[in-house]
């Protein structure tokens, strides 16, 4: 008696572990042991917010220089944010309205999307296994589109414009919108779980923040919105007349803002300035943050690294050209891309640079990263994708 | 910089490809009105390299670009800084000197007035500008322009990988807006701008600033909407609205996707802001003519200057003072209490003497016996010191010096012999001179860096006070007064802080020196006790007025109880005598003279050798060609079939040598393909004085001169072309060409061929003043003679003379009288046959339905303004039309062979110019044999300017 449920269930059990292989084997590609779980918790996650300007990357751990380069490929187009990591893909919208997806480990390209109108801002995966990129098109009637990475279909599309960075995760899809609205979709079908009208008129993309949102206004203000229902939580004017600059950064204790007079925030949980920074040059679109380093990058060509205790400057390397796009670090290192055309690599503890590589263009987007794994895309929309040598190995 | 003039260049340019390559038919060549940019002076080029410029210079200026290849390299951090942008190309900067140096570039066709301080070209991307004196003025106008190079390049570059070709720069005030803003702090200038116009219920809103397009106000306001901007929005505003210029089709679309407001809101708020700011302060200040006697009325006026009167029998002084009333500035003189009509001294800016008189940097001063005035004016590419007697209205003396390129603000020393002045020397460094009035000889008092200007005597003669920038610590543009005793050869520093001081007059007592300056914000006069000109060790200083605008130039009566001033209100410059109140002159509490240790500021001159900081290296300038216009057509023709071709311009970095590509085919059913076949080369040489064109061509179409009637001919040859400016207004043209050509002479249905040689001569004069519409004074004419021979037969084709007289009598501000009188013939067994009628020549006969060997036209046009401006305000937005005008007109002529009878016409019509090169031109007309008038009135319409 006791053993026929055993050999009833053995199949079944067995069933079960082939299924959830197979669904593994899918989410996470195959091969080499570079491909990684896209996890969505949202903070301090190359996913959530890949792809972006302001794309927060960073990754304990992550890859060490020096990095090899895997493969190389060119869209022939300006990117539109960063590539994004998907599965055993890489897909990367540029600015001739069409997305691009690359095979992450020989980088042949094995799908070409074009969009119906000019993607606007930078594009999101979202969905419980990342199967849905989200774009937003401008056009006469401007779309927020949800595509099935696998097929290219248009899995839903709403009606709203947003030219600001996309953010999803599992279950949600945030934009903030032209109209100055904040936007929960499910990112399964597009359906609006809530919208709300920001107090500010915003000028940065949403974050998540645990169980907030984070948005910046354009009057200076920080707005967090609760992600349950879409009500404001708190808000705090940092400073008046002086538009938060790039997307905001959130950990478990703090958030951070920039604004456009060059000042880094650190804001409690509850919206309180813990304190500010003064750097030179426009902030970056977007932040990086690790331990206890924050990492900014600035049109001044500089990158800052402030200790998130007390904004004190830890240190300041000099890159050959403006910072645009988010840095990325890891436990060890930050990576930047410039306008000088390179691929940096500097040491989180004290700036220096430790390795550099020469792009064939300047960089505009942000750095992402995945395990061992760096994308960068330069502007004449050359994804390039490097790996640990370590990895390798 | 001037965006008007580099469209101009940029339309100019594609229409050189057609005026100046395909030669014109055999000897009716004819010629082309304009004035002349004359290339006075050869330059030995040489190009500098640094991390993002390729500086170009001259021998000469070498420490201009010593200073230039540093502070371009700091301003592009900077503007890249500023508006997150990396201009991935190399940027050609061109310098110059001396502004009269600059007025000679190539690298625009367009003249540039001395009120163009530098410009961006878009085309390559230029930067030319020249140093005015001041370093700190050449390091903010570099900046302004990098602010434009910045903007369009990303602009340029956002748009283009959007896949958007149409590139939408925006609106002009926008632009040179945020380039003052980015460039400079709001500064006492634009105070002035903006408060007069406030004041003077002036200002333009945004919706509207069409109305003040291009002028000195637009700047200003739109440096003001700038600031308020980045106070509204935070610093980042402009790059954010730069980022999103592909998102809109018009700015105020942009804004509104960038700010989540109405631009219309923006606008309102602006204004209201200015009117909080501005308008408490009518309670503390007074315009000028509030209080001071306003001596002028109309026109601009300014630099006054007291006429000394030696007849002691005549109590009411007189003074000279510049006067543009009608758009050539010249010198007047009236008296002070502003009784009596204004004299004019010397008419300028009619003929290559007084080319210019550089109201603006210049200053006139009368000898103390009352009868020599000294001023300066511009004669062919150099700065004239002119003595002039008054009472004869001849010139005493003239002094050039091949050292000295710009000459300004001339002084009498009160011995009556010597003078006083600033200069700019070759290098475009400016110092103080003595000159001998009669002799010429001249003595340099300074000789360094700083710019050292507006020099006056004390009345013993043995000090001068003048303005200078040697003790600018930060480079802000700050100017102190000095005091230089000749004795001596010292400077003592006399003034300090912040400001600009400058126009020092001595008063008659010599106590007290007027100034101009903004110490307390607007320039305002201030008087300064200087305790012992001698040995000058304690000053005091008072405020001697204090306007809402701005009072400049003082000037002392006789009596000293009265200044003469420039000042400021509603716009213009006006001539005021503002009398000082009691006790201004009283005496006041002297203090220590300021620190005299003076700490100039560093230019910070690279090694133009080695400079590891700014990787410079310095090479010879090589000519290398690169595309100014490339474009190319199709069309289709039922009757003819396709036809298509492409034209190309090149030129050197400088514009000094063009070449013109021109590849067409005519695929006509009854030619082959080779026959078709269109193709011409052509180079101009614009490098010296006289300029050089030669080229070849192989063309088959139909052709037309001027007044021609068409002809189709197969031509192959070439053509050299020689023009020889004199002048600004004057220039000789010669052009031999040499072709084989088939003469299809359809009208009159003759074929000839043979070896042509086509040569032409042509004297043209040209001083026209011109307003949108067309030309409103001056007079411009062309003679010229033209031959042509079939050299291998030995048989004279024909020989064409011509006369093209035109002269515009202003009868009013706005109103003149045009006339024409055309008169051609040509001569010879295969004349040259030319064509009247239609809106340009004949009005009221068809386009070209006159057509003869001779030809006589007489055109009088009546010309007055109709309405300044017609405001049409539709949903998507308001269209200002300018210069709304009308014309009375009657022509007469005719084109002959045989026998001669006139025809004529008379009529009226509008013009209305729609900006740019555009003036829609529209004329009623009815035939008259000068005995009767027809009923049947015609209709012309045309786009083109008044002949």
């Amino acid at each position: 008696m006791s053993t026929q449920p055993s050999v009833r269930r053995g199949p079944s059990t067995l069933l079960w572990l082939l299924l959830s292989g197979l669904v593994l084997w899918l989410v996470v590609g195959c091969g080499r042991g570079t491909l990684y779980a896209p996890m969505d918790s949202g903070r301090g996650n190359w996913l959530s917010t890949g792809g972006g300007p302001g794309g927060v990357a960073a990754l304990d751990g992550g890859p060490q220089p020096p990095l090899e380069l895997l493969w190389s490929q060119n869209t022939g187009a300006a990117p539109v944010g960063g590539a994004l990591l998907a599965g055993p893909l890489v897909l990367q919208a540029t600015q001739s309205e069409r997305v691009y997806a690359f095979d992450l480990v020989d980088g042949q390209r094995v799908g070409r999307r074009g969009s119906k109108a000019a993607v606007c801002g930078p594009a999101t995966i979202a969905g419980r296994f990342s199967e849905t990129l989200v774009l937003s098109e401008a056009g006469r009637k401007p779309r927020l589109r949800g595509y099935d990475r696998r097929t290219g279909k248009v899995a839903w599309e709403i009606e709203s414009s947003a030219c600001v960075p996309l953010v999803g995760r599992s279950d949600t899809v945030l934009s903030v919108t032209d109209a100055g609205n904040l936007l929960a979709l499910a990112s399964d079908d597009g359906s609006q779980l809530w919208v709300t009208a920001l107090p500010h008129h915003p000028s940065t993309g949403a974050v998540f923040a645990d169980d907030v949102a984070v948005v910046g206004g354009a009057d200076g203000a920080v707005m967090a919105l609760n992600l349950e229902d879409g009500s404001v939580r708190w808000e705090t004017r940092l400073l008046d007349g002086v538009a938060v600059r790039g997307q905001p950064l959130s950990t478990a204790d703090q958030v951070f803002a920039a604004t456009g007079d060059g000042q880094i925030w650190a804001m409690s949980r509850d919206g309180h300035v813990e304190w500010s920074a003064g750097v030179t040059g426009l902030p970056a679109q977007g932040m990086s943050l690790m331990g206890e380093v924050l990492v900014v990058g600035t049109s001044d060509r500089s990158v800052y690294g402030l200790s998130t205790v007390d904004g004190r400057q830890l240190w300041r390397y000099e890159a050959g050209g403006i910072i645009r796009g988010a840095p990325a670090t890891t436990s060890t290192t930050v990576y930047l891309g410039s306008t000088a055309g390179y691929l940096d690599a500097l040491s989180l503890e004290t700036g220096e640079q430790v390795w550099t590589y020469e792009l064939d263009a300047p960089v505009r987007s942000s750095i992402v990263l995945a395990k061992d794994l760096l994308t960068v895309t330069t502007q004449v929309g050359t994804v390039y994708l490097f790996a640990a040598q370590s990895a390798l190995r | 910089m001037n965006r008007a003039s580099a469209r101009l260049g940029r339309f100019a340019l594609c229409f050189a490809i057609f005026a100046c390559i395909v030669p014109e038919s055999g000897s009716a060549q004819l010629y082309r009105f304009g004035k002349n940019k004359v290339q006075f002076d050869e330059f030995t080029w040489q190009r500098l390299e640094t991390i993002h410029f390729d500086v170009y210079f001259y021998e000469e200026e070498r420490e201009l670009a010593a200073f230039a290849a540093r502070a371009a390299e700091t301003s592009y951090r900077a503007v890249e800084r500023q508006l997150a942008h990396t201009v991935q190309r190399r940027i050609p900067l061109i310098l110059y000197s001396s502004h009269i140096y600059f007025e000679q570039t190539n690298v625009i066709p367009g003249m540039l007035p001395e009120g163009v301080a530098g410009f961006t070209e878009f085309l390559k991307g230029r930067v030319a500008l020249p140093l005015s004196g001041s370093y700190a003025e050449f390091d903010r106008v570099l900046h302004h322009e990098l602010v434009h190079v910045f903007q369009f390049d990303k602009i340029r570059r956002t748009l283009a990988e959007r896949g958007i070709t149409d590139m939408n720069r925006g609106p002009l005030w926008f632009s040179e807006g945020l380039a003052e803003h980015l460039s400079g702090t709001w500064d006492s200038t634009g105070d002035m701008i903006v408060r007069d116009a406030l004041f003077a219920g002036r200002l333009v809103p945004i919706s509207r600033m069409a109305a003040i397009y291009g002028s000195f106000q637009m700047y200003k306001e739109g440096q003001s909407i700038c600031d308020y901007m980045a106070a509204r929005y935070g610093p980042d505003i402009f790059a954010r609205l730069l980022d999103n210029w592909w998102r809109a089709e018009t700015f105020a679309e942009i804004f509104a996707v960038t700010t989540g407001e109405k631009l219309s809101d923006f606008d309102e708020d602006w204004s209201y802001e200015l009117r909080k700011r501005y308008l408490p302060d009518i309670e503390t200040a007074d315009p000028p003519s509030r209080m001071a006697e306003a001596l002028t009325e109309t026109g601009y006026n300014l630099k006054p200057s007291l006429v000394p009167n030696v007849d002691f029998a005549d109590s009411t002084d007189t003074f000279v003072f510049f006067r543009n009333v009608k758009g050539y500035t010249g010198i007047a003189q009236a008296r002070i209490d502003g009784t009596g009509e204004v004299e004019i001294v010397v008419e300028g800016e009619r003929s290559a003497d007084f080319e210019s008189l550089h109201p603006i940097e210049a200053s006139l001063s009368v000898a103390p016996n009352g009868k020599h005035l000294a001023f300066v004016g511009k004669y062919n590419g150099r700065d004239r010191l002119y003595v002039w007697d008054m009472e004869t209205g001849e010139s005493l003396r003239e002094h050039a010096y091949d050292e000295l390129v710009a000459l300004s603000s001339p002084t009498w020393a009160p011995d009556g012999q010597r003078l006083a002045l600033s200069a700019a020397r070759r290098s475009g460094q400016t110092d103080l001179f003595l000159v001998d009035a009669f002799s010429g000889e001249l003595q340099p008092l300074t000789d360094d860096l700083s710019h050292d200007r507006d020099p006056d005597w004390h009345p013993e003669g043995e000090q001068l006070v003048f303005s200078s920038d040697r003790a600018d610590g930060d480079r802000e543009g700050e100017y102190h007064l000095y005091l230089y005793d000749l004795a001596r050869a010292e400077a003592t520093r006399l003034t300090e802080g912040p400001f600009v001081d400058q126009q020092p007059s001595w008063s008659p007592d010599g106590k007290w020196i007027a100034f101009s300056s903004n110490r307390q914000r607007m320039f305002d006069i201030y008087g300064l006790r200087v305790e012992d000109p001698s040995s000058a060790t304690r000053i005091g200083l008072r405020r001697f007025s204090q306007t809402l605008t701005g009072v400049f130039d003082p000037d002392w009566t006789r009596d000293g109880q009265s200044l003469l001033v420039t000042g400021f209100e509603a716009a213009r410059f006006h001539v005021f005598r503002f009398d000082l109140d009691d006790g201004q002159l009283d005496d006041l509490e002297l203090g220590a003279l300021p620190e005299q240790d003076i700490s100039r500021w560093d230019l910070q001159l690279v090694d133009l050798e080695d400079d590891a900081e700014t990787t410079i290296s310095l090479r010879e300038y090589e000519r290398r060609m690169s595309i100014d216009v490339a474009q190319s057509q199709i069309s289709q023709d039922p009757l003819f079939g396709t036809s298509g071709g492409v034209q190309i311009a090149l030129s050197d970095v400088l514009g000094n040598d063009q070449y013109y590509f021109i590849l067409s085919h005519i695929a006509g059913s009854e030619t082959g393909f080779f026959d078709g076949l269109n193709v011409a080369f052509g180079r101009q040489q614009l490098a010296r004085q006289l300029n050089v064109g030669w080229g070849l061509f192989r063309l088959n179409d139909r052709f037309t001169s001027t007044f021609g009637r068409f002809v189709r001919e197969k031509r192959t040859g070439g053509y050299v072309e020689l023009s020889y400016p004199f002048n600004r207004h004057d220039r000789l043209t010669t052009r031999l060409s040499l072709r084989h050509a088939d003469i299809d002479r359809e009208f009159e249905g003759r074929k000839l061929g043979g070896w042509l040689v086509s040569n032409h001569l042509a004297y043209t004069h040209d001083n026209s003043l011109w307003i949108p519409t067309g030309p409103l004074e001056g007079t411009r004419y062309s003679l010229g003679i033209g031959q042509t021979v079939d050299f291998k037969r030995s048989r004279p084709f024909n020989t064409t003379i011509f006369a093209d007289l035109r002269h515009y009598l202003r009868l009013s501000q706005r109103t003149s009288l045009g006339v024409r009188y055309l008169g051609v013939q040509s001569r010879g067994d295969v004349p040259e046959f030319y064509a009247l009628g239609g809106s340009w020549t004949l009005r009221g006969y068809g386009w070209r339905s006159l057509w003869g060997k001779n030809l006589i036209l007489a055109n009088h046009e009546l010309r007055f303004p109709l309405l300044d401006s017609m405001i049409f305000t539709f949903p998507f937005g308001v269209i200002d039309f300018r210069a709304f005008r009308g014309a009375l007109f009657v022509d007469a002529g005719n084109a002959w062979n045989d026998e001669f009878n006139w025809r004529g016409s008379i009529g009226a019509g509008t013009r209305i110019a729609l900006g740019g090169f555009f003036v829609l031109r529209l004329d009623a007309s009815r035939r008259t044999d000068f005995s009767s008038i027809e009923n049947e009135t015609r209709w012309d319409f045309f786009f083109g300017w008044d002949f």
